[in-house]
């Protein structure tokens, strides 16, 4: 006993001998509890040497450059060289350099330094430790210095990382679907929340509580995590919308398409799609065609809806509504409809439209982006919370952009009407972006890792509307997306964790106390007829 | 409730050794043995579900979420062996020698040495759970051992006070059902039970044990979100929850049984004079009694046993080998399979297609499986998630690797991350230049015990050849990748194969299955137009069915101009003329005629013709 407590005693290792013998050495630092038996110590060495628990915090000076590398490491995620709010979880990473024992200290301006020690190349920080690294250095730099022990026993060090820890906080929670790469078949759908500061992953709802429907995008208030709809469908033919204001939930049997509220939560504009889903023989193989689309309105206090003709448009297709944080304007992608057989031929520009709640009137449409201007197809405008910046994607062609290996992120100054292309897209697909609620953040889904599966990157963007380098979202595990079939779908900051229950949602689904039907409103046009829904529509899944 | 219990009566003496017993019980587990390495041979099943067993610790905690969680992550393990008949049968094997061994200890206790070959009737029932190909033979044989064996081992324990013996019952109660579910702590609770009227005249323990033991599933259900029937039936199935639920029982009433007869055979004994024949465990057996019982318990066991041997589902058997076959590509075994079924259920047929072709068949025999039901040769989503892992495969082979992906992920989310799927899905990443998404397939695959191996390898050369260059199989299949696009919806069979031979004009196998695909349409036109590019294909000889369709088409289509430079076997004109002929003799209109069409011409193209009308298909190509 007292050799093992005389070792967790040691202050600080002067040298590194377990490595360099083959074998890991375990301090613990701060732990004077006597309780801690030589045998619980020798099951956490055990641990350690099979690298099922976290990485052994070790003394920084132990470290000895005998070759130091001018190059930065490769790391897994590509953690290098981002900005990274003060809020998220520990960015857990694997070092892709071969060498038979890893070091990795994590220092900033203010604080204890984290240095970390393992013989395999997973790195996984202690979590309050990282937090309280990040919470002391906001705006400060995050310095990441990593050496690998290679088989000779000589220490290879590399260029120290350099990220940034931004000043602002990113949303706490994210919200998103989960599901593999569908196509006309599903068995496993939920929508999830993540907690940002930790690895925290709850279910919001899944589809095994309704018979293995399909759960359509959701979409909050305001990122406010009290206020939120999605959408349903049902094995038996009903499509409803699940609405939760201020946690009371409602079942709306209506079928709506892709929805944006209205920033004073009286509205949700709503797009009826009438959508085909079909497919390639040669690259992506998945593909989606809107035969016909039209924006309607939702009024939730009255329960009705209308479909205004300035949004409405015969000789329009609408689809993709999303309201202006003031709640003056909604933008939307806008096209003239086109036969399946020219479906490469569909084109959307990108339009808004003014809009005053007082008076309930609609001004006239303005063309943003015409797709003749741009060359492609613009979709998923999604307008920054301080109103400056117009983020949204272009394709080369369509109204899916997840299924276009093409489509990248495009952003509009709306001050100037100015359009740029960020440095954050890559050769394959990003779409599904949403702002943070200081618009410091953006989260979008990208399949730029392997071309299949969509995962969630965040970019830092100043005030400049910079966009930083993107990063993946953390996971507990590093190499968790190295085997994950799932899509994450649709990621949307939340400001805060959702609530109310699985068991509430899905007794609002299968047993509503409160059930809407919407009737039209007769004061405001004809009513939208959503074209009626068909096996084509049921298969369709935005991932 | 009682007071303090009673002291149990000093324990039975140990049962003399047995020679003829001991062989007894040896052959039977041989017997066993054999019939499930070679009758029910565990790999078919274990290839027909596919289970995917993960040595991580995310799969080890989602099997805790849920009551019996534990028990079902062991029982995973264990199955694993079936990868292997050998190694299915002999876990299977001592799995029922554990099963024997409890009963039989339970029987002891109970002093019923007389019936001890009772304990054979657990096993045979689990016997019928295995070869139901149910994949929850370990959990209810593991249960059954946990749940009985606890109930001896808790009977074990010193007879203290009411009040320990009550939370100690309570607790392991709550403990079992949370870790085994609800039928091994069912069983522990009878078990409890039966020995406690045995033995201590009280039942209470056992009622306590099983309210807690039901709250804390009922508990663990709630909670996890499960609908509250799969605490009770967490197999799915009712003709496993009827087994499994019959092997959980059958030791309970057994032993229920015993108690009663050896409380009655003890009331008796006090009236019998010492020293009477036969065994006599305290309270002693009637002398009479035992034969009947012992009788009666031999038919039960003899009536169970002829109950398993033919209540084996050979259809079932036969299609988990025509499944295991073709993944190997031992395709003469499917063909022989195949023959010996009266009907094919979709999956089963495109794999008979598919061994078909390799064999150099499929126009040759393609008519002479008359147990084909859907005759299509890709019947596309609607025929089922089974049929669309088989469609995948051959598409894949045909070289149409978007479709088979479709296919393939259509199968994935039904059937779940099946070893096979993850395999084929990152072959098909691989083929569409997606090395990192076929990554991610191989790193679910390396989690199974099975296959981590094969995973690792793979995952190795994907760093260094991307591209799998020295991959012979898909070095074919990337020969004939087709390099146009094709919109399309649904399975339009035809164009796929037409886009294929536009490509890759030496596609054999896209050839021939677009040649049999205008057979089984009875398109023979277009088959006439498509038939002289054999030439590109170095055909020696027409197969049987094309120069059956030839001679057809030019009957009666009226076409007299040869269709092939290949000459028509004078063989098969001279059939044709006599098939022609009984048609002439109004063969066709009676059943008798058609009876004898049938024995003659029944694996020719032309019966087929003539008895199959056409069917009209829905799938087209968004454009040309």
């Amino acid at each position: 006993m007292n050799r093992f407590l005389r070792r967790r005693s040691l202050p600080r290792l002067p040298r590194l001998p377990g490595c360099a013998r083959g074998r890991t050495r375990f301090v613990v630092y701060g732990t004077k509890s006597p309780g801690l038996t030589p045998w619980i110590l020798l099951g956490l060495v055990i641990l350690q040497s099979a690298g099922v628990c976290e990485n052994a915090p070790i003394a920084s000076s132990g470290a000895v450059s005998a070759n130091a590398q001018t190059s930065l490491p490769r790391l897994s995620p590509d953690y290098t060289g981002i900005v990274l709010p003060p809020n998220i979880a520990a960015l857990n990473f694997r070092v892709e350099e071969p060498g038979t024992c890893y070091r990795v200290t994590l220092r900033s301006t203010h604080g204890e330094p984290l240095p970390l020690e393992s013989r395999r190349p997973t790195i996984r920080f202690p979590l309050k430790r990282w937090q309280r690294l990040l919470r002391a250095n906001p705006g400060e730099p995050l310095m990441l210095e990593v050496s690998v022990q290679e088989a000779s026993a000589r220490w290879r060090s590399f260029t120290t990382v350099t990220n940034l820890i931004a000043r602002e906080p990113i949303d706490r929670a994210l919200v998103y679907r989960l599901l593999k790469p569908l196509y006309s078949v599903y068995q496993e759908v939920g929508i999830y929340q993540r907690d940002l500061e930790t690895f925290d992953q709850r279910p919001i709802l899944e589809n095994r509580h309704f018979n293995r429907g399909c759960l359509n995008c959701h979409m909050t208030l305001n990122r406010q995590p009290d206020t939120f709809a999605f959408h349903i469908r049902t094995a038996t033919n009903v499509h409803p919308m699940i609405l939760v204001r201020s946690n009371a939930t409602f079942r709306v049997d209506k079928t709506l398409g892709y929805i944006a509220w209205h920033p004073s939560g009286t509205l949700i504009a709503y797009s009826a799609n009438k959508l085909n889903l079909f497919y390639h023989t040669h690259g992506e193989t998945r593909d989606v065609f809107d035969a016909r689309s039209d924006l309607g309105v939702y009024h939730l206090d009255a329960n009705t809806f209308n479909t205004p003709a300035p949004i409405a448009q015969t000789n329009r297709n609408e689809t993709w509504p999303s309201w202006s944080p003031d709640g003056r304007y909604l933008y939307f992608s806008s096209a003239a409809p086109q036969s399946v057989e020219d479906f490469r031929q569909v084109r959307y520009d990108l339009m808004r439209e003014p809009y005053d709640l007082e008076t309930d009137r609609w001004g006239e449409p303005e063309l943003l982006l015409a797709a003749s201007a741009s060359g492609g197809s613009a979709t998923q405008p999604k307008v920054s919370p301080d109103g400056r910046w117009l983020l949204f994607c272009i394709s080369r062609y369509g109204n899916f952009p997840v299924y276009q290996g093409s489509s990248d992120l495009y952003v509009m100054d709306l001050a100037t009407k100015l359009i740029s292309r960020p440095d954050i897209n890559s050769d394959r697909t990003e779409s599904w972006h949403c702002w943070s609620g200081n618009s410091r953040w953006v989260v979008f889904s990208s399949k730029r890792l392997d071309g299949l599966f969509s995962r969630p990157f965040f970019s830092y963007v100043d005030s400049d509307g910079r966009f930083h380098k993107p990063f993946l979202l953390p996971q507990a595990d590093p190499e968790f997306y190295e085997s994950y079939l799932k899509n994450f779908n649709v990621p949307e900051l939340v400001d805060g964790p959702v609530v109310v229950s699985e068991q509430t949602l899905a007794d609002t689904i299968n047993r509503p106390a409160k059930r809407l039907l919407p009737t039209p409103a007769s004061s405001a046009g004809q009513p939208l007829q959503p074209p009626a829904a068909t096996d084509a529509d049921r298969s369709v899944y935005p991932q | 409730m009682r007071g303090p219990l009673k002291h149990k009566p000093a324990d039975q003496p140990p049962p003399r050794f047995c020679w003829w017993c001991l062989l007894v019980v040896v052959t039977f587990h041989v017997l066993l043995f054999a019939y499930v390495r070679w009758r029910i041979e565990p790999a078919l099943g274990w290839q027909r579900r596919g289970p995917l067993f993960s040595l991580t610790v995310g799969f080890f905690n989602e099997s805790l979420k849920v009551a019996g969680g534990l028990l079902d992550y062991c029982a995973r393990a264990l199955a694993q062996l079936d990868h292997s008949s050998l190694g299915g049968a002999l876990a299977f094997a001592g799995l029922a020698s554990l099963v024997f061994l409890v009963t039989r200890l339970a029987l002891a206790r109970l002093a019923c040495q007389v019936i001890w070959f009772a304990a054979f009737l657990p096993a045979l029932l689990l016997l019928a759970v295995r070869q139901s190909q149910g994949g929850q033979v370990f959990t209810a044989g593991l249960g059954y051992v946990l749940g009985l064996g606890l109930a001896l081992a808790f009977d074990r324990m010193p007879q203290a006070q009411l009040w320990p013996r009550l939370v100690a019952c309570t607790f392991l109660s709550a403990l079992l059902c949370a870790g085994a579910g609800f039928w091994p702590c069912a069983l522990f609770v009878a078990g409890v039970a039966v020995f406690g009227i045995r033995w201590h005249r009280t039942w209470m323990i056992a009622v306590t044990g099983l309210f807690a033991g039901i709250a804390t599933g009922i508990g663990m259900t709630m909670l996890g979100g499960q609908d509250l029937a799969t605490l009770f039936n967490p197999w799915g199935s009712r003709l496993q929850l009827a087994l499994t639920a019959g092997v959980f029982l059958c030791p309970a009433l057994m032993l229920l049984t015993a108690v009663l007869v050896t409380r009655r055979a003890s009331s008796n004994a006090a009236k019998m004079p010492q020293g009477a024949r036969g065994v006599s465990p305290p309270g002693g057996w009637n002398p009479r009694r035992p034969r009947l019982v012992q009788a009666l318990v031999a038919g039960l066991i003899a009536a169970t046993a002829t109950g398993v041997w033919s209540g084996f589902d050979r259809q079932e058997h036969t299609l988990a080998l025509i499944e295991y076959a073709a993944h190997h590509g031992d395709y003469p075994r499917v063909l022989a399979a195949a023959a010996t079924l009266e009907s094919l259920p979709p999956p089963a047929e495109v794999r008979l297609h598919r061994a078909l072709f390799h064999t150099g068949r499929l126009l040759d025999d393609l008519f002479a499986c008359p147990n084909q039901t859907q005759l299509e040769l890709l019947p596309g989503v609607v025929a089922g998630p089974e049929a669309c892992r088989a469609q995948a495969e051959t598409l894949l082979e045909l070289g149409q690797v978007s479709e088979a992906e479709h296919l393939a992920h259509e199968a994935l989310e039904l059937e779940g991350d099946r070893p096979d799927l993850l395999r084929l899905l990152a072959e098909i990443n691989i083929l569409k230049d997606r090395p990192e998404a076929a990554r991610v397939f191989l790193g679910v695959l390396r989690r199974s015990p099975n296959h981590r191996a094969q995973a690792e390898t793979l995952l190795t050369t994907l760093r260094t050849d991307p591209r799998q260059t020295n991959d012979a199989r898909l070095a074919t299949v990337r020969s004939r990748l087709v390099t146009t696009d094709l919109p399309h919806d649904g399975m339009p069979t035809e164009t796929l194969l037409k886009q294929l031979l536009h490509s890759n004009a030496r596609n054999r196998m896209a050839f021939e299955y677009l040649l049999a695909h205008y057979l089984l349409t009875r398109e023979l036109p277009r088959f006439a137009a498509r038939l002289p590019q054999t030439d590109g294909f170095r055909w020696t000889s027409l197969p049987r069915h094309c120069e059956e369709a030839v001679l057809l088409h030019q009957r009666f289509g009226g076409h007299d101009a040869s269709l092939s430079t290949i000459p028509i076997r004078a063989e098969t004109r001279r059939r044709f003329e006599e098939f022609t002929a009984a048609l002439e003799h109004g063969a066709i209109r009676s059943a008798e005629g058609r009876e004898a069409l049938a024995s003659t011409f029944g694996g020719t193209y032309w019966y087929f013709f003539l008895t199959h009308p056409p069917e009209q298909t829905a799938a087209a190509p968004l454009s040309k």
